[in-house]
């Protein structure tokens, strides 16, 4: 079974299933909405075996980085400079790869996800563990929720860090190792 | 012996054998340089060139230099690389734990002033941002010359101490580590 | 200090951090154990004590000086940081590196990999008590790093492999180098195998701990030799090969229980394989087919741009699978730049299966899944 006959089998099940415009190279990438996350996932695992989840993580589309985000950085003028892209939006866009090991299939699903206070996606966690720790990192940078997940806490960054680090508008606010 | 000799300022030999007095000054300071014991801390990339300083090409214990995993039987510190403000509270704490005269040496970029990770928001800009740095060893990593290199300026440091007058320490280590953070 | 206090001691248990500064966590991981008398009742690792903020660096810096950084992730195969980082970037600009080069790159990445696995080998010695495998294991791995220092001039951190090939061609002399010290090596594998592997005392501290069933391994996402030691048959070099990995012959190895010493075995195994590999390479860059000298694709720009897009390539790194995620919007710096990072899906695993065994366990599970912190924080 090919990864298009997939897509055909599963959007007679989710209509918004779509495939992407922006392909990633050499995976068949697909966007789904948010709010059929999990049901696709728990479809491609039990019926097409796809149990290994290699990536769960997200992109920023808001524009180029903002300079306040790097404490003295000489290096940041330059990015900075440049125009915003055409392709800038105000949205967050949660990436997953996943593999099926038997048949050496491999897919990239795309989520898109307003960016706003509040913005959540349905976690993976349980059918995938792998979901798990790649999940708590995503909210660690961005701030994405993960609605379902029973330990979504900062993984890398300490407790005292204010702020999502990831975000293109991050301003690094100085504490006292500055 | 030749070591003591070139600082001795009597020597009296008595029938029956040698007695030779120094001053008291160079004989601890000989001891202390010769058993120089560090504490095992390798944080990033450099501690596998701190590794690699004690194993069987560049042999560092042939220098007195045997790593102690406990700071409370350690006399010097090697701070091998990236301190991260999630680390820095941990590292202070492993400071005051070391018994005093305790020495640090920054080995690494990262340690000296945040090397190339120094414009990220999570890393202190230099490990003498929290304790008080002997030695800073540029490098990235340092080879493991390089390190055997710094502890034996932070023998020759060790030989300008005095035991009156606070050790010839840093007045930060003089006044004790009450004052950090 | 970060605090996993725990709110529920019962009678009798005990709560122990172990970690971060302790000299058998390969670096700074914390593991918030609570004990029971010598039983671990639940432990929690805690990451993110070398967290140094690496991808939003990536988004200030332009393509060849985040190459530098990549070096920094896995630090004891650097060169296959470089090589995961430089085909995602080949892949969004649509390059393809000349063949010699990609036989450099073959050549170095498993000659990296037997020095990563050294110092697997030593530190997982050191910690289950046998000091002497360390200092065999660091005697040979001078001799890679001497290898790598002539080819490049970096012992430890490389930045070889760049943006369309590789940064310098084999020296004179290297090749009899390479091959004197692969002969050398090949049967101080057996000694190996004397010194540890088959040690009874070693094997009864690792055999049967730390049991990872394959099915709970492919859940988890892990990779590398600890999947592969579950039984689970999956190397990227195999499923999806990159640079000339089709036209060469080696073999995977995979285990049978998923304990701490197949895990071990796998990687001893691995070592071979890559000698064998190294061998192969060596035979193809001294024949007449490749070009000497043709290291570098053509038509690379000096300010490196590509094109608008989103690519992610993988790599088997020593450590397991390490991907990299890289969206471009055609400037010079990386809008976003993911690793994916064996060592952090590896560790998670630690939740589950440190329950009920004992604390010198915790030790051998540890060691076994060979973590690097600077892939785990990044």
């Amino acid at each position: 079974m090919t990864a298009e006959e997939i897509f055909t089998k599963l959007q007679a099940s989710f209509s918004g299933l779509r495939i992407a415009e922006a392909q990633v190279k050499e995976y068949p990438t697909w966007t789904v909405p948010a709010q059929s996350v999990r049901a696709v996932f728990e479809q491609l695992h039990s019926e097409f075996s796809f149990g290994y989840l290699d990536v769960v993580t997200a992109t920023d589309w808001s524009g180029p980085v903002s300079p306040k985000g790097y404490p003295q950085s000489p290096a940041v003028a330059i990015g900075a400079a440049a125009a915003p892209p055409a392709s800038a939006r105000d949205v967050f866009e949660v990436v997953y790869i996943v593999t099926a090991l038997s048949t050496g299939i491999k897919l990239c699903l795309r989520c898109e996800i307003p960016r706003k206070e509040g913005a959540s996606v349905p976690s993976l966690y349980g059918i995938f563990m792998a979901a798990d720790w790649q999940e708590r990192e995503v909210y660690d940078m961005f701030g994405i929720h993960f609605e379902g997940h029973p330990n979504l806490k900062r993984i890398l960054t300490p407790e005292t860090q204010q702020g999502y680090p990831l975000r293109k508008d991050y301003e690094h606010i100085p504490d006292k190792f500055d | 012996m030749g070591i003591v000799l070139d600082n001795l300022s009597k020597i009296e030999n008595l029938p029956g054998g040698g007695i030779a007095l120094a001053a008291s000054d160079s004989l601890i300071n000989w001891a202390r340089a010769s058993s120089v014991w560090p504490l095992t801390f390798g944080l990033a990339c450099c501690a596998i060139e701190m590794m690699a300083a004690y194993a069987s090409r560049f042999d560092f214990e042939r220098m007195g230099v045997f790593p102690r995993p406990t700071p409370r039987q350690a006399d010097v510190m090697f701070v091998a690389g990236t301190v991260v403000k999630k680390m820095a509270d941990p590292i202070i704490r492993i400071y005051k734990q070391m018994p005093e005269p305790k020495f640090v040496i920054a080995m690494g970029g990262c340690a000296n002033c945040g090397g190339p990770f120094y414009d990220s928001y999570s890393v202190v800009k230099g490990v003498d941002k929290i304790i008080p740095v002997d030695v800073y060893l540029p490098g990235c990593p340092p080879r493991p010359e390089a390190l055997m290199y710094a502890v034996i300026k932070l023998q020759e440091k060790m030989s300008k101490m005095t035991v009156k007058g606070g050790f010839g320490a840093t007045p930060l280590q003089a006044a004790g580590s009450r004052k950090l953070v | 200090m970060t605090s996993e206090t725990p709110t529920a001691l019962k009678a009798g248990q005990m709560f122990i951090n172990f970690g971060p500064q302790h000299p058998s966590t390969h670096g700074v991981l914390r593991i918030a154990l609570t004990v029971e008398g010598e039983v671990v009742i639940k432990g929690d690792p805690d990451v993110g004590f070398l967290h140094r903020g690496m991808e939003k660096l990536f988004e200030a810096r332009n393509y060849s000086q985040a190459l530098v950084l990549t070096d920094r992730l896995d630090y004891t195969s650097a060169m296959h940081n470089n090589l995961a980082y430089c085909l995602a970037v080949e892949r969004l600009a649509g390059i393809q590196a000349p063949l010699r080069a990609q036989y450099l790159r073959a050549l170095t990445a498993e000659l990296n990999r037997i020095a990563s696995h050294l110092v697997f080998f030593g530190t997982f010695g050191v910690d289950m008590g046998a000091f002497t495998p360390f200092l065999y294991a660091f005697r040979e791995r001078e001799m890679i790093l001497d290898l790598f220092e002539m080819l490049c001039g970096g012992r430890l951190l490389y930045s070889y492999v760049r943006i369309g090939g590789v940064s310098a061609d084999l020296p004179a002399g290297w090749t009899e180098k390479c091959r004197e010290f692969i002969k050398f090596f090949k049967p101080m594998l057996k000694d190996y195998d004397t010194l540890l592997s088959f040690n009874p005392i070693f094997k009864s501290r690792t055999e049967g701990v730390g049991i990872i069933s394959a099915d709970r391994a492919v859940s988890w996402g892990l990779s590398g030799p600890t999947l592969r030691a579950s039984g689970v048959n999956y190397d990227v070099r195999k499923a999806e090969p990159y640079c000339v990995y089709d036209k060469l012959d080696f073999k995977a190895p995979i285990g049978k229980t998923g304990s701490c010493w197949d895990r071990y075995y796998c990687r001893m195994l691995e070592m071979g394989q890559s000698a064998e590999i190294a061998l192969q390479c060596l035979d193809a860059l001294s024949g007449q087919e490749l070009t000497p000298g043709e290291i570098m694709a053509k038509g690379v720009p000096k300010i490196f741009k590509p094109p608008a897009g989103q690519a992610y390539a993988h790599v088997e790194a020593s450590r397991g699978d390490l991907g990299f995620f890289a969206v471009s919007d055609g400037s010079m710096n990386p809008y976003r730049m993911h690793v994916r990072g064996p060592s952090f899906i590896n560790v998670a695993i630690l939740q589950e299966i440190l329950a009920g065994c004992k604390i010198a366990d915790v030790v051998a599970i540890l060691g076994s899944l060979d973590i690097v912190l600077g892939e785990v924080d990044r």
